[in-house]
């Protein structure tokens, strides 16, 4: 039998990419890859030039660049840990490479080795996460220079290096875990270490971790000197000795999880392409292999030989929502606290000057609430059980809402924690308060909305052709599939709009809220009206 | 088509083979030993570790404990790789290429000098010479399977894996198949062929029965014997 040396591998490999670009080329429509071109274009530019403004253009004070001086580092530097963590767990189920399913059978099952197979995948997928890297880099450099002194070109070049280093050391991260079969307790273990450590020097001003070194390079146009460009020198070189090493040990990978992560993958591509928002959650927590728990953290409270009498109706559905969240794993549950975090960061950042972060808070709100409707999405993946329930569709989802909002609810309070500690004001304080209640809801009823509306019709995305209007169908569509997140802003702008009023603040939020409730209303009513569907 | 000639040494062997997914054991301490020239029927109820053990054997799983050897080397090594042939049950083929460029690509992953001759001769068998410039992407669950066919076995190997190879092949097809099977034997492959159609066993040169991922059988392939083993 013949064992495949890695040139005759490669060239066989060359072959068969020559040949499917053969057939991609012949496949192609260029006309309409060149309009799709076009419109990314206008969106990308106009995205960048209006964004900007969002993000404040007031020059920040001296108290505030010494503050940027002696946190940057540490700041930027824990978001690069938390990257390499997310790598690193990514790497112990197989990641970041996902290749074709017919590559894991075909081509990892024939005698060639292996590692000249992964390498070239992985050369491939590096050069777009590079490029995701710089422009990253880029937006964030020049949003940058708009508040903070020194050249545009200066911050945009230091922010190209860095985002190109801190994605290439996540990426990294994930190939040596997967590469070297580190398990994900491992992975885990050191991503917390890293993440401890990198907070250590946030907390402390220091700059001793590896995310800290590299984030000097991105701070370079305020904080040169010597010790900052050695620091983030030492830094790179060992990302691209991380790299090569990573590149070195890739042929030991698991073929196991390659093929698992394969067919996933594929899946969620296509149920992306589809945008179901609901197949991709459930696509990506098979990836993520997480799976409920066997045993529950805490019992539903009501057992068979207690129960007085028979339970029904909303109380059914609060309990068997509760039963659900009982079997999250940890990492699920530490999602939804994270988030809740994560929303109060960006709203203590908006209330300090930088209004479109109340889009970050509001995203991160949604996100926590599609977690949260898991019992309501069930309903939907299964409606032929629903079928046999004496209860209106409409209102058996409308029952599984009670549960996800209190479920965000306490989330949201992790985040008014931080709201408290980085606003400083009684006023953000009010105002946080006020939007607390509604913004749970708004998530609820977003993500409930997005769920129950599936992925858009074929109608819909062909109306507007049928009409002589294509764009009018691709119109249609973003606003279908933005409107649930965008309640969820909605209900956390009165911040933003607060910060702008001065005196007067928690009014003005209050008649903010006026919007999102009326939208949680509509929501309502519609989902109480849904009739079930089995077909 | 394998043309080896035989030995005594076993061209598959699992020694205490243990697969594990989590609390569940799939299979439990496997002995197993197959012979070149052999064609084994692997039966067993679902669940009992058919699959499993296939695909240890092909190198897509990892066996969690155990020793598992094509042709002496371990299973999912690049010299195994070059022995052993796997066919899946559900076929992996790529969306954008024919099913002649399937073969020539397959071809020089193997370091074939060319395309194979036994390609067009199976391409003809399975009555798939018609389609062979068309995307298997099109084709019916029958003709892709059909398709993985061809691929599996105009490579050369001296270890045959089938999973469950009769799903939706249509009789002539089903025959045809059988045929191959019992020709690869004969020229000295060995050949182990998971199914749940028992009339199978009349073409095997002996049969394995697992349950509870343990060999619960291994014999001829006697149905009334394997029937009280399974029951």
């Amino acid at each position: 039998m013949a064992v495949i040396d890695g040139t005759a591998g490669r060239s066989a490999l060359r072959a068969l990419h020559r040949a499917r670009r053969r057939r991609y080329l012949l496949d192609v429509d260029w006309v309409d890859a060149l309009y799709k071109a076009y419109l990314t274009a206008i969106v990308a530019a106009a995205a960048v030039f209006f964004g900007s403004r969002l993000f404040g253009t007031d020059r920040v004070t001296a108290a505030e660049l010494a503050d940027v001086r002696r946190f940057g580092p540490g700041a930027l530097g824990l978001a690069v840990a938390v990257a390499i963590a997310a790598g690193l767990r990514s790497g112990s189920r197989g990641g970041p490479l996902a290749l074709e399913p017919s590559d894991v059978t075909h081509v990892l099952l024939a005698p060639v080795p292996r590692a000249t197979v992964l390498r070239r995948a992985a050369s491939s997928q590096a050069r777009g996460v590079l490029l995701v890297g710089a422009v990253v880099g880029a937006v964030a450099g020049n949003l940058a220079a708009f508040r903070l002194p020194g050249e545009r070109a200066a911050w945009v070049a230091c922010g190209v290096a860095f985002g190109t280093l801190a994605v290439l050391a996540a990426w990294a991260a994930a190939l040596i875990a997967c590469g070297s079969r580190m398990s994900t307790r491992t992975a885990t273990a050191v991503g917390i270490l890293l993440i401890g450590w990198s907070a250590a020097d946030l907390a402390l001003a220091a700059r001793s971790s590896f995310g800290s070194a590299l984030a000097r390079l991105a701070l370079l146009p305020v904080a040169s000197g010597p010790a900052a460009i050695a620091g983030a020198i030492v830094a790179a070189v060992v990302t691209l000795a991380v790299t090569a090493a990573a590149l070195a040990r890739i042929g030991d990978s698991s073929v196991e999880a390659a093929e698992r992560r394969a067919r996933l993958v594929g899946e969620l591509r296509f149920a992306a392409t589809l945008q179901d928002v609901r197949t991709v959650i459930v696509l990506h927590r098979q990836l993520a292999q997480q799976l409920p728990r066997s045993r529950p953290w805490f019992g539903s409270g009501e057992r068979g030989g207690r129960r007085s009498q028979p339970v029904t109706g909303l109380r059914a559905c609060w309990r068997r929502d509760w039963q659900g969240v009982a079997r999250w794993p940890g990492n699920r549950l530490l999602r939804q606290l994270v988030l809740g975090l994560l929303a109060g960061t960006a709203l203590a950042a908006a209330w300090n000057g930088t209004p479109a972060l109340v889009l970050a808070a509001g995203i991160a709100l949604f996100l926590a609430g599609l977690d949260a409707t898991e019992g309501l999405a069930q309903e939907t993946d299964h409606p032929i059980i629903a079928a046999g329930i004496p209860i209106a569709w409409g209102r058996l989802l409308l029952r599984h809402l009670l549960a996800p909002a209190a479920l965000v609810l306490l989330a949201e309070l992790a985040g008014f924690v931080v709201v408290a500690v980085f606003s400083g004001t009684a006023t953000a304080l009010e105002v946080s308060a006020l939007v607390l209640l509604p913004a749970a809801l708004a998530a609820t009823a977003g993500a409930a909305a997005a769920v129950v509306l599936g992925a858009p019709s074929a109608t819909l995305q062909t109306f507007g052709s049928q009409m002589g209007l294509p764009e009018l169908s691709m119109m249609l569509v973003l606003l279908r599939q933005v409107f649930p997140p965008a309640m969820a802003v909605l209900a956390v702008a009165p911040v933003a709009v607060a910060e702008r009023t001065g005196s007067g603040a928690v009014a003005a939020a209050a008649g903010a809220l006026v919007v999102p409730v009326l939208a949680v209303a509509g929501v309502v009513v519609w989902i109480g009206t849904r009739k079930l569907r089995t077909a | 088509m394998s043309n080896l000639g035989g030995t005594t040494r076993a061209a598959l062997l699992a020694h205490d083979l243990r697969k594990d997914y989590g609390d569940v054991v799939a299979l439990h301490d496997l002995q197993l030993e197959v012979a070149r020239g052999e064609l084994v029927a692997l039966v067993g109820p679902n669940g009992a570790g058919k699959s499993t053990f296939l695909r240890c054997a092909a190198g897509l799983l990892d066996p969690s404990d155990g020793i598992l050897l094509v042709e002496g080397r371990r299973a999912g090594s690049i010299e195994a790789r070059a022995a052993l042939s796997y066919i899946g049950d559900n076929a992996a083929l790529y969306d954008d290429l024919s099913v002649n460029e399937h073969v020539d690509y397959l071809a020089a992953l193997h370091g074939l000098d060319g395309r194979p001759v036994s390609a067009d001769q199976l391409l003809d068998v399975l009555n798939l010479a018609d389609r062979a410039d068309d995307l298997p992407a099109r084709f019916s669950r029958g003709l892709r399977q059909k398709t993985a066919l061809v691929l599996g076995l105009c490579r050369p190997f001296s270890v045959l894996l089938v999973d469950e190879p009769f799903v939706g092949l249509d009789p002539a097809g089903q025959e045809a198949l059988i045929d191959l099977l019992c020709a690869a034997a004969d020229a000295g492959a060995a050949v182990v062929v998971a199914t749940h159609q028992l009339s199978f066993l009349r073409h095997a040169s002996r049969c394995l029965a697992l349950r509870d991922g343990e060999v619960a059988y291994a014999g001829p392939p006697d149905r009334e014997a394997l029937d009280t083993f399974l029951d």
